[in-house]
């Protein structure tokens, strides 16, 4: 063979080798739906629990059974993130049973409940509160916002959205045009805000002319000295016609030592939920209310026991995380830290306006709802940042002088001579009412404590609080007999009745258990007389996210 | 752009010439002789019909059991229990590291994503960082995570695979607490040999391979390279998650996989030389280099289902060793070898959802010189094979996450394996003492016995101590948004006990070569670290309380009529938290593999198939939460063109294999790690020569 034949021969090999695998860029490839989607089995770990899809759920809420009944529900829903969703379940039996024979859709990438899938991602679901059999809000921190859901299915539900035409513009972009009315399953907390004052700082005590200058950074884009946008929707209550919605308002550096937070604001509209459909509307002038401190992560309706109207607003502060010392090999430091003052707010639902607050100083006050006594006398909150309860005094709320506009708030720490003085404090970052701790729990230099919330059973007398490093309930015992003065007497009024070790500690000894635990609240009613079946709901987190029943006879 | 990089690559290499036949040299380094009496470029098919010549030299070689058949009759060996996996018994199906490992007994692989993502090797319920991984005997295992990435090793580039299974700390030090994964890279044979194979399928996936190996005047020559370029954009299914009686899905139900493509280049060179009767040198030197998307978790919902669209992560490694090797010096045999690995990683994401933008660069790698000695003597009536090993190695690391790290760690080792009675005794008493700084010494014992009652049975069984000291990463990752190493941590610490039995039969009935084992193996292991949540913000790994891990092993093989060969393996796991009873995550309750060869003795045509049957896997350390089981089939037609009549003499190459290769054949939804989905049915074109 010639060397040229030869050359051909191995030119004309290599091509046909080489023309298969190149012609297979054609091939295309499965999908995998030759066996269906792969199922993931979710089963609980606990008898007490029903199994959640995706860990560390983010809250739940009981459904009453008719718009403001304070009657014992029978149902609750439960947030979910993996996937986004609200899942409704029955409460009459241990563990709770999912109470839609329907398949429980996820919310979808919809970044403004337009119906029109924009995002990338799903709505991730935070507080939860329901407010009648067929309508629940869900504060979502992703593309900030209140999601509308029908508790009964936990599919998403249109509200009619109308922006009143005074309403600037810019201020909240991802609405429609002021002057429109559109069906919605969503409203829009992704406000622009450019009304603060000039000397408007951050928790570092910056100010934020300097951070946040005109144009082009400018989210006002006009005749603004300065604005920002407003971030992490956190609670939402309803009162008086009106939905509060509390903005934490996080900015750089999250899950740091020194993360930065901008002012706290909560945010109003007009809400009315008996229309059909129901409606909500933002409001032009008092709808943005700017809170004392940094940070605020709840919302809770409160009606004095003289029948005046409250939102009660829980201000964290400024909250950081603990880094590890290099200089400790032995130890693994962790956990929050309150890096600024905590406070709660009080704002008029009528005048809108903020018209009291009350310190609690460096306390980290926790993210659920307060815990409010039958009486309506005392607030209990948890702490973020350690196995603490705080509480305020809510008698002095009664009798609040009218306050003009522009005031500042009544301070209701004993120094505000309008008020004569008055001391709405009981527990605070100075005076707490410490948990005890576990023995043989999470260590505490990597997990301080988190006393995630609390909850008061049907006569008052007992308040039951959640601990996330420990997985342990603790009862108080409070008496509040014979209208004790102002403030309730610390150390004769409550006192730690007992503990139980719910779930396991987080950390290494937890391993293998459920642990993390979360939030809890008591059934309203009487257990026995108003209901049969559990009477006592907490959430667990790690590894499956779980929801819990207990009958404890709470009351 | 990498459809034509990977062309010009091969066609650039593909014009070496063919090297003609050589004669066999007369002093082939003995390691050679040993593992191949028969030339070591022939598929077993051709080789069952030449006549077996006898093992040239003794040499240490753990208990084999190879895959497939093998007529040849095994070396003998002390007593642990070994896989080998000869890469060209799989030729024209294209197998990658990972399949071939997955389908080993005892093995269990996790993969992240299609291939050119991450996957990571399980033995015996191991973590993936408590299997060690050489190449050519130099560890793999990186210093920052402690584990290898599987899909950054270019199997078209190796002879073999050796997988230890169980304890080998004795053997390779710190981490083989699972056991110790051998890759051999191409050596010279009888005659020279060039091997290129390209192939492209399903999402834009082209793999590329050429390499050579020659004997001359003294000289040994290997050299090869390997490229490989995918989009990786497959769609999937998303996980439905049934609780309660409900199930939820996120929505949409099927996305694509984003931000999947990767490329990676591979490239071996190692030049040997005899310099006397006695002593062989040789310099090696593997590079690598891979650029890949990093889409993470499936966890969210929309479009991109919580992908990440633009995290990147680009990898550039290299290993270098120079080796002495020397035999029948005084009666014994040894070999000095000086190795240095390093690795440089850069990561960016510039979105990340927790901390921004992200560019991290990390370099680790290791320095470090290997010993060995090994001598034979008979005393009295026993014959003792006494070796003595030594290692140190000197970690380092730079980062840009990090502060700067570097540790030395050590070990020696003294093992004597004692044969009784014709080696139908074995007795390997064998001790290491392993010192890493920081974590002081470690005292690591082990026995192990085989026993050959019958020239078709072998008994075997070990027991001894492993460890692993934790990774920089696990040390010393500072806080990362909620993730951070824990300085406090203490060494995993482990003890290992297997036995089992081999049987092997020329003839059964109408079936030969037919091969039967199985094993029971059980580790019992303290301070297990595992990444927890410890508070309410941060997720950081911790000593965890005993677990406990035991199962069985069996596996089988046998061929009919020189045109069927059947093989399969069944491995049954039992892995738990002792303090709960719990299962411990990540690892399937069993698994099956069947590998079924149809095709005649000339090699002409052959047509395999396997099925892998995959149980359950807990995803929660609970046990809560379980990704279902799963069979998938693959199947692969291969035709040598070269004995084809009309087309043979046109093709100058040895063997011209054309396939085309099937996975998942039945496009099932395949996951190993909850979040990370896994393509469905792909269908590949290749080409294979042999010169």
């Amino acid at each position: 063979m010639s060397a040229a034949l030869r050359r051909r021969v191995r030119v004309s090999a290599l091509a046909l080798a080489l023309a298969a695998p190149l012609g297979a860029a054609c091939v295309g490839g499965g999908s995998g739906s030759g066996g269906g989607a792969p199922v993931v089995t979710v089963e609980s770990p606990d008898e007490r629990c029903a199994p959640l899809p995706g860990a560390s759920p983010p809250g739940f809420s009981f459904v009453p059974p008719a718009l403001g009944s304070l009657a014992a529900p029978s149902h609750l829903v439960a947030g979910s993130f993996t996937p986004s969703s609200l899942i409704p379940f029955s409460l009459d039996t241990i563990p709770p049973a999912v109470a839609t024979t329907g398949r429980v859709p996820a919310f979808p990438p919809d970044s403004d409940g337009d119906g029109a899938d924009d995002g990338l991602f799903a709505a991730q679901p935070g507080g939860v509160l329901a407010l009648a059999p067929d309508l629940a809000l869900v504060t979502a921190s992703g593309y900030d916002e209140v999601l509308f859901v029908d508790p009964r299915t936990g599919a998403l539900r249109q509200v009619e959205v109308s922006v009143p035409a005074g309403l600037p513009a810019t201020r909240f972009e991802r609405l429609p045009l002021p002057g429109a009315s559109v069906l919605r399953t969503a409203i829009s907390t992704y406000a622009c805000i450019a009304d603060l004052p000039a000397g408007a700082v951050d928790s570092e005590g910056k100010l934020l002319a300097s951070l946040f200058p005109p144009a082009p950074n400018t989210c006002a884009r006009a005749n603004a000295a300065f604005s920002f946008r407003f971030s992490f929707t956190s609670g939402v209550a309803f009162a008086a016609g009106r939905l509060f919605v509390s903005m934490s308002n996080l900015g750089d550096d999250p899950g740091t030592l020194d993360t930065q937070f901008l002012p706290g604001a909560v945010l109003v509209y007009d809400f009315d939920p008996t229309a059909s459909p129901p409606r909500i509307a933002p409001r032009v002038d008092d709808g943005v209310i700017f809170t004392t401190a940094f940070n605020p992560t709840e919302v809770t309706a409160f009606r004095t026991r003289g029948g005046r109207d409250f939102v009660l607003v829980t201000d964290t502060g400024p909250l950081g995380v603990i880094v590890d010392d290099p200089a400790t090999t032995g130890e693994l430091e962790g956990g929050g830290i309150a890096r600024g003052e905590g406070a709660i707010d009080v704002i008029d639902v009528l005048t809108l306006q903020l018209v009291a607050t009350v310190p609690l100083g460096r306390a980290a006050p926790s993210f659920d709802a307060l815990a409010i006594d039958p009486t309506r006398r005392v607030a209990f909150t948890g702490d973020a940042a350690g196995r603490n309860l705080y509480a305020i005094d809510l008698a002095p709320l009664d009798s609040l002088p009218p306050l003009a506009p522009g005031d500042r708030p009544y301070r209701l720490d004993g120094s505000d001579t309008r008020v004569g003085g008055v001391d709405a404090r009981i527990f605070d970052a100075a005076h707490p009412l410490r948990l005890p701790a576990r023995p043989g729990g999470a260590p505490a230099v990597t997990c301080p404590g988190f006393a995630v919330g609390a909850a008061f059973n049907a006569s008052g007398g007992k308040l039951f609080a959640t601990e996330f490093c420990d997985g342990t309930l603790t009862t108080i015992g409070v008496d509040l007999a014979g209208d004790p003065p102002v403030p309730v007497p610390r150390g004769d009024h409550f006192a730690v009745a007992g503990q139980t070790n719910l779930v396991a500690s987080v950390g290494a000894s937890g391993l293998g258990k459920p642990r993390a635990l979360g939030s809890i609240a008591v059934r309203p009613g009487v257990p026995g007389f108003d209901y049969r079946g559990p009477d006592v709901f907490f959430l667990v987190g790690e590894p499956e996210g779980l929801l819990c029943a207990l009958r404890i006879d709470s009351f | 752009m990498v459809r034509a990089r990977l062309l010009a690559a091969t066609l650039a290499l593909a014009a070496m010439p063919a090297g003609a036949e050589e004669p066999a040299p007369a002093d082939e380094p003995a390691s050679v002789q040993a593992e191949q009496p028969a030339p070591a470029d022939e598929p077993a098919s051709a080789q069952a019909e030449q006549p077996a010549p006898a093992p040239a030299v003794e040499r240490q070689v753990p208990g084999v059991l190879a895959r497939g058949v093998k007529p040849r009759e095994l070396p003998e060996d002390p007593t642990s229990f070994t896989t080998v996996i000869r890469t060209d018994d799989y030729a024209g199906e294209g197998k990658t590291a990972e399949q071939l490992l997955s389908e080993a007994v005892g093995v269990q692989v996790r993969r992240f994503g299609g291939r050119g993502q991450p996957a990571e090797i399980s033995i015996r319920g191991s973590t993936a960082r408590q299997v060690v991984v050489l190449l050519d005997g130099v560890p793999l295992n990186d210093d920052r995570d402690g584990a290898v990435d599987l899909s950054t090793i270019p199997a078209d580039l190796l002879d073999r695979i050796e997988i230890s299974r169980g304890g080998g700390s004795v053997q390779a030090g710190s981490g083989a607490i699972g056991g110790v994964v051998n890759l051999i890279s191409r050596r010279p044979g009888a005659k020279p040999r060039t091997r290129a194979a390209v192939e492209g399928g399903s999402f834009d996936t082209f793999q590329g391979s050429l390499s050579h190996a020659r004997r001359f005047d003294g000289w040994e020559l290997t050299a090869g390279y390997d490229g490989f370029g995918t989009q990786g954009d497959f769609e999937f299914q998303r996980v439905q998650q049934r609780f309660a009686g409900q199930t939820i899905t996120f929505s949409p139900s099927q996305i694509e996989r984003i931000n999947n493509q990767a490329e990676s280049h591979a490239g071996l060179l190692r030049v040997g030389r005899d310099l006397n009767e006695r002593l062989h040198v040789s310099l090696q030197d593997s590079f690598y280099y891979g650029s890949r998307g990093v889409p993470g978790l499936d966890s969210g919902g929309g479009e991109s289902g919580g992908q990440r669209a633009d995290a990147h992560e680009r990898e550039t490694s290299n290993v270098a060793s120079l080796t002495l090797e020397a035999s029948d010096v005084q009666g014994a045999e040894g070999s000095i070898r000086l190795y240095d690995r390093r690795q440089r990683t850069r990561f960016t994401d510039p979105e990340s959802p927790c901390r921004g933008t992200i560019d991290t660069e990390s370099n680790d790698g290791t320095l470090g010189t290997q010993l060995d000695v090994e001598r034979t003597f008979a005393l009295g009536p026993t014959r003792h094979r006494v070796s003595v090993s030594a290692d140190v190695g000197q970690d380092r690391l730079t980062s840009t996450e990090l502060p700067n790290r570097d540790r030395l760690a050590s070990g020696y080792a003294l093992q004597d394996e004692l044969s009784l009675f014709e080696r139908r005794v074995i007795l390997a008493p064998a001790l290491r003492y392993d010192l890493t700084e920081g974590f002081g010494g470690e005292w690591l014992p082990r026995v192990g016995a085989v026993l050959e009652p019958l020239s078709w049975l072998r008994i075997k069984g070990n027991a001894e101590r492993s460890y692993r000291a934790p990774s920089f990463d696990e040390l010393y990752l500072p806080n990362q948004c909620f993730l951070r190493g824990n300085p406090g941590l203490e060494p995993e610490d482990a003890y290992n006990f297997d036995a089992g039995l081999e049987l092997a039969f020329e003839h059964v009935f109408f079936l030969d070569d037919v091969r039967l084992g199985g094993a029971w193996f059980r580790q019992e292991i303290q301070d297990s670290i595992v990444f927890l949540l410890v508070n309410s913000s941060l997720v950081a790994p911790e000593n965890t309380g005993a677990a406990t891990v035991h199962g069985y092993e069996m596996q089988g093989s046998f061929r009919f009529l020189g045109w069927v060969t059947l093989a399969a393996n069944a491995t049954l796991l039992d892995a738990n938290l002792d303090a709960t009873g719990t299962p411990l995550p990540g690892r399937a309750d069993d698994e099956v593999n069947v590998r079924l060869e149809i095709g005649p003795p000339s090699g002409l045509v052959k047509l395999a198939g396997t099925m892998q049957r995959t149980g359950e896997i807990p995803v929660s350390d609970t046990g809560g939460t379980v990704l279902p089981a799963r069979t998938v089939f693959d199947a692969s037609l291969s035709v040598d063109a070269r004995q084809l009549p009309w087309i043979g003499p046109r093709v100058p190459a040895e063997k011209l294999w054309l396939s085309v290769v099937g996975e998942n054949l039945t496009d099932r939804s395949v996951r190993d790690a909850l979040f990370f989905p896994q393509p469905g049915r792909t269908i590949t074109f290749r080409a294979e020569a042999w010169f």
